[in-house]
C-alpha cells in the first residue's frame, strides 16, 4: 500500500483522445473515437460521431442524432440531470451548464474525490437551457473561451434592441444575423421574442432542424418561417443564417442586406472588422472572465484545471485567489500527449 | 452616453456614407438637445476638446489596473484606448450626458484632465467609454466630415443644406435654436445675414459614358487646378474664406480673406503659390447668383474681377475645344500648366446639390517610399513623411494625411509606437522599415530639398506591411520625371 494519498490527477488525465478518467474506462468530450464517451453538448469541438457507448442529456443525443450524417454511437444512454451512473469504479453524473440546450457539466465521483468538469458553460440567464448549477468538488475543470479580462458581456437585452435599432435607422434593408445553428440561433430568437419582437423570423434550413428539437424540448420561439419563404424584397424582415462567407449563401441573394454577428468575439473590434459585421453585438453562450473567475471563487476548489481556451490568465487570477491552478493540457500529460 | 457611442459605433462600422447619413439621421431625430447640439460640433470640428496623450493613459491604467492582466489584454487588443474601454472598473448606469462631459472637458485644465477622464471612465459602461476615449484620444476619426453632418441636419429637419448653414454659422454650439427649428419647436432662427459657407457645386469623376454627351454648346472646360477648393465670402461686413467641406479657415488665410468684397461669395482652387483661380461666384452684390445657370454665373464672375482686379485673385481660363479628341489633349498637357486635369462643367444648369461638374484627371502615377516621420496634427489626423533613398541616406519626398480604413489605422498606430526612435514634439521618428505606397500626378524639381524633387499631390494608398524597406527603389525613378 502506497503511502502517497491518492490524487486527482492520478485517476483524470488527458491522454491523445481527450480527458481519460482511467478507473471506469472513459473519457469525456474525446477528440478521437473512443470505446466508452461522456458528451458535455452537442457543439462538434466536443461531441463526434463514431463511438461505441455513449452517455449524455436526451437534448444533446437529439441533437446529436440530427447534426451527424453518420451513425453518431454504437449504443447511447440518456442520462437525466443529477442521474447517477455507475460506470467502472466511478459514479457519474450530469448538471447543467446553461451553455445550450441539453449541455451539462459532468460530476465525476471516485475514492471520496469529486472532479467537475464544466464543459462550456456561462451563467447569464437564458430562457432556451436549464440554468448553470455550482457542484461544490475537489477539482474544477473549467472551460476559459474569453479568459481575458477583456471579455465582459453587456447585457444581452440590451444589444437586441441595438438590433431592432437599426431596422428603424434602415426600414428598406434586411437584417442578417449571422449565428451558430446550436445555441447561439435559438438564443437570438428567445432574446428577440423577449424585446416584443412578433414578426416572422426566416432562418436557414440547419437551424431550423435545430429550433424543431429545441421545441420537442419544450421552448417555444414563436413564428418561424423557412428562407424560401421570404419575398423578392423582404423590407427590413430579420432573417437569420450561419456565418457565410461575403457574397455566399442567403446573404448573396439580398440586395443590401444589414450584417450583424453575435459572439462573444465582436468585443473586440479588429474582430468584428475582420469578419464584417456591420452591427457587430457582444452576445455570448460562454461564461465572460468575470462569470469565470466568479464561478471559481464561488466554488472553492482545492484545484482548477484550465483549458479550452486562453489558459495563463485565468490560472494567474486564480492563483491570486489562493487556489491551485494548471492548465489541464500539463495534467498526467506524458510524452507525446500534447494535441 | 448610451446614444452617442451607439452612434459613434454605427459610424465606425458603417460601409459608406449612404449608410452614415442614414444613421446621423437617425441619431439627431431621438437625441435630446442640447445633447445633439454638442455632438454635431465634435463631429464637425467646429470645438477643439484636449487631447489626452497616450503617456497619459498608460498612467491611467497603471494607476487603476492590473499590470499582468493589462499587458496581456494590449497585447491582445492592439490598441491602447480600446483595452482601458474594456478593462476599466466602471459602473454603467451612470446616466452622464455627453452635454455634460463635453462641456466638462472644454472647460478642463490640463493638470485636472487627467481626473476627469478617470471620473467620467468610472461611470460609463465598455462601448461608451470605448466613445468617450476615442473623443479625448482624438482619433481614429469618425469618419464623417462637417458637410455630411449639415446634410443629415438638413434631411432631419426637412429642409436644405444651405439653410443649415447659414443657421449654423451664426450660432455657436449646441446650437439650440438650429435643433428647436430643425425639430419643429420653433421658428428658423434669424441668421441676421452673418457671412456663412454655401455648399458649392460638386464634382464627380468622369465616367466613359459622359464622354458621348459632352459638347461645347452645352459644357465648358477648364483646367482642374492643383490645389484646394476655397469659397471666399463677404457677407454683411465679415468676410470669411471656407475649406471645401464649409470648415472656417479664415484665420489660416489672412491676407486672403482681405481681399473678399462685400456682398460676394467666390468659389475657386487655391494654389500653393497662394493666388486663387476663380470659376464661380454664387452671391454677387448680395443678390444670391445660385438660380442662374452656370454660363451667367461665369460672365457675372469675369466682369466682377474686371472691375475689381486683385493679382492674387484670377479668373480660371475657359479651354476652347470642338471634340472630345481636344479635351484629351488638354488633359494630357495639364500637367505642363501646373493643372492635374480638366473640369466639364454643363453650362446651362443652375446650382443643384447634385454632383453637376465632371472631373478629368490625369491618370496618377503610383510609387512607394518609406515613412520617415509621423505627426499629428490639431485635427487629429495623422501625417506622414515618406522617403526614398538618395546616395545611401533617405530623403523625404513628400507628406501623406495618413487616411486609412479603421484597422489599418490601428495597426499603424501600433507600429509607430513599436517602432518610434525620437520624438520632436508632435513629430515621431520611426525605424525607416515601414513601406507606403502613394499615388502622386506629377514630381516637381526642389532644388532646397534634400531629395531635390517632391511628389506633388501624394496620397496614401495603402501601407505594404510585408515589403521589405530596402524593395524600395533608390530615387533616380523619380528624378526622371522631375521638370
Ligand atoms: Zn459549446
Ligand atoms: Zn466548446
Amino acid at each position: 500500500m502506497a503511502a502517497r494519498a491518492m490524487r486527482p490527477e492520478d485517476w483524470v488525465r488527458v491522454r491523445p483522445e481527450g480527458l481519460y478518467v482511467e478507473p471506469g474506462n472513459f473519457f469525456v468530450d474525446p477528440g478521437r473515437v473512443v470505446e466508452t464517451a461522456i458528451i458535455t453538448h452537442g457543439h462538434s469541438d466536443h461531441a463526434r460521431a463514431g463511438n461505441g457507448r455513449v452517455a449524455a442529456t436526451q437534448a444533446t443525443l437529439d441533437i446529436m442524432t440530427q447534426r451527424m450524417n453518420r451513425k453518431p454511437w454504437r449504443d447511447c444512454q440518456a442520462l437525466a440531470y443529477g442521474e447517477r451512473l455507475q460506470v467502472g469504479d466511478v459514479t457519474v453524473w450530469l448538471a447543467p451548464a446553461g451553455h445550450v440546450l441539453g449541455s451539462a457539466q459532468v460530476v465525476l465521483e471516485y475514492a471520496g474525490q469529486r472532479v467537475v468538469i464544466s464543459g462550456d458553460y456561462k451563467r447569464q440567464s437564458d430562457p432556451t437551457c436549464a440554468a448553470f448549477e455550482l457542484v461544490p468538488c475537489d477539482v474544477f475543470v473549467t472551460e476559459a473561451t474569453f479568459g481575458l479580462p477583456v471579455f465582459q458581456h453587456p447585457d444581452p437585452g440590451y444589444e437586441v434592441t441595438r438590433l431592432l435599432h437599426s431596422r428603424e435607422i434602415y426600414p428598406n434593408r434586411s437584417v442578417v444575423v449571422h449565428a451558430y445553428s446550436l445555441g447561439k440561433a435559438q438564443r437570438m430568437l428567445a432574446l428577440l421574442r423577449a424585446a416584443d419582437y412578433q414578426r416572422p423570423i426566416y432562418v436557414a434550413p440547419i437551424i431550423l432542424g435545430v429550433c424543431e428539437i429545441y421545441r420537442k424540448h419544450g421552448i417555444d420561439l414563436g413564428d418561424l418561417r423557412a428562407l424560401d419563404q421570404l419575398e423578392n424584397n423582404p423590407g427590413s424582415e430579420i432573417i437569420l443564417a450561419p456565418p457565410s462567407k461575403p457574397g455566399e449563401g442567403i446573404v448573396g441573394k439580398l440586395r443590401d442586406p444589414l450584417i450583424v454577428m453575435a459572439s462573444g468575439w465582436m468585443t473586440v473590434r479588429k474582430h468584428a472588422r475582420g469578419r464584417g459585421a456591420e452591427l457587430p453585438l457582444v452576445i455570448s453562450d460562454h461564461a465572460d472572465w468575470n462569470e469565470l473567475v466568479s464561478t471559481i471563487q464561488d466554488l472553492a476548489p482545492e484545484e482548477v484545471w484550465v483549458t479550452h481556451g486562453r489558459e495563463d490568465a485565468l490560472i494567474l487570477q486564480t492563483q491570486r485567489l489562493g487556489i491551485k491552478a494548471r492548465a489541464l493540457s500539463a495534467i498526467g500529460n506524458g510524452a507525446g500527449a500534447e494535441q | 452616453m448610451r446614444a452617442h457611442a451607439d452612434l459613434v459605433d454605427r459610424l465606425s462600422h458603417a460601409p459608406d456614407k449612404s449608410y452614415r447619413h442614414a444613421i446621423l439621421v437617425d441619431y439627431f431625430r431621438h437625441a435630446p438637445s442640447p445633447d445633439c447640439g454638442w455632438v454635431a460640433a465634435v463631429l464637425t470640428g467646429e470645438i477643439g476638446l484636449p487631447r489626452v496623450g497616450p503617456a497619459a493613459l498608460k498612467r491611467l491604467a497603471a494607476e487603476r489596473l492590473d499590470e499582468t492582466l493589462f499587458t496581456w489584454s494590449r497585447d491582445y487588443v492592439g490598441d491602447l484606448g480600446e483595452t482601458i474601454a474594456l478593462l476599466w472598473p466602471g459602473l454603467p448606469g451612470g446616466d452622464l450626458c455627453i452635454a455634460d462631459v463635453v462641456q466638462e472637458l472644454i472647460e478642463a485644465e490640463k493638470s485636472t484632465l487627467s481626473a476627469l477622464v478617470a471620473n467620467c471612465l468610472d461611470k460609463l459602461d465598455t462601448r461608451e467609454r470605448w466613445a468617450f476615449l476615442r473623443l479625448v484620444t482624438g482619433g481614429p476619426r469618425v469618419p464623417v466630415s462637417a458637410l455630411e453632418v449639415k446634410q443629415a441636419l438638413a434631411e432631419f429637419g426637412g429642409t436644405d443644406t444651405s439653410a443649415v448653414e447659414e443657421v449654423w454659422h451664426s450660432l455657436t454650439p449646441p446650437y439650440e435654436p438650429l435643433f428647436a427649428w430643425l425639430g419643429g419647436r420653433g421658428e428658423k432662427p434669424r441668421t441676421g445675414g452673418l457671412p456663412v459657407f454655401h455648399p458649392p457645386v460638386a464634382a464627380r469623376p468622369i465616367e466613359e459614358s459622359d464622354l458621348n454627351l459632352i459638347e461645347s454648346s452645352e459644357y465648358f472646360a477648364e483646367w482642374k487646378w492643383d490645389g484646394a477648393r476655397v469659397q471666399l465670402v463677404g457677407l454683411n461686413g465679415a468676410r470669411r474664406v471656407f475649406s471645401r467641406e464649409g470648415d472656417d479657415i479664415t484665420a489660416a488665410h489672412s491676407e486672403l480673406s482681405a481681399l473678399i468684397l462685400e456682398g460676394t461669395v467666390l468659389d475657386g482652387e487655391l494654389l500653393a503659390s497662394g493666388e486663387v483661380r476663380l470659376f464661380d461666384i454664387l452671391v454677387a452684390e448680395a443678390r444670391d447668383l445660385r438660380p442662374e445657370p452656370y454660363d451667367n454665373r461665369r460672365s457675372r464672375l469675369q466682369s466682377h474681377l474686371e472691375a475689381d482686379p486683385v493679382l492674387k485673385l484670377s479668373l480660371s481660363p475657359l479651354l476652347a475645344y470642338t471634340t472630345v479628341d481636344d479635351l484629351k489633349s488638354y488633359r494630357s498637357r495639364a500637367s505642363e500648366y501646373g493643372a492635374i486635369g480638366i473640369m466639364v462643367k454643363p453650362r446651362h444648369v443652375p446650382w443643384s446639390p447634385r454632383e453637376d461638374w465632371l472631373a478629368w484627371n490625369i491618370d496618377d502615377r503610383r510609387t512607394s517610399a518609406v515613412l520617415l516621420y509621423c505627426e499629428r496634427m490639431r485635427n487629429g489626423t495623422l501625417e506622414l513623411t515618406l522617403g526614398r533613398l538618395r546616395g545611401n541616406a533617405l530623403a523625404p519626398v513628400g507628406r501623406v494625411r495618413a487616411d486609412l480604413p479603421e484597422d489599418e489605422m490601428s495597426k499603424l498606430h501600433d507600429w509607430i509606437s513599436e517602432n518610434r526612435t525620437d520624438r520632436f514634439g508632435p513629430v515621431q521618428q520611426v525605424r525607416p522599415d515601414l513601406v507606403c505606397e502613394v499615388a502622386f500626378s506629377a514630381v516637381d524639381t526642389a532644388t532646397r530639398r534634400k531629395a531635390g524633387l517632391v511628389l506633388r499631390n501624394p496620397k496614401l494608398l495603402r501601407i505594404l506591411w510585408d515589403m521589405p524597406a530596402d524593395a524600395v527603389m533608390d530615387i533616380s525613378e523619380l528624378t526622371g520625371l522631375a521638370r
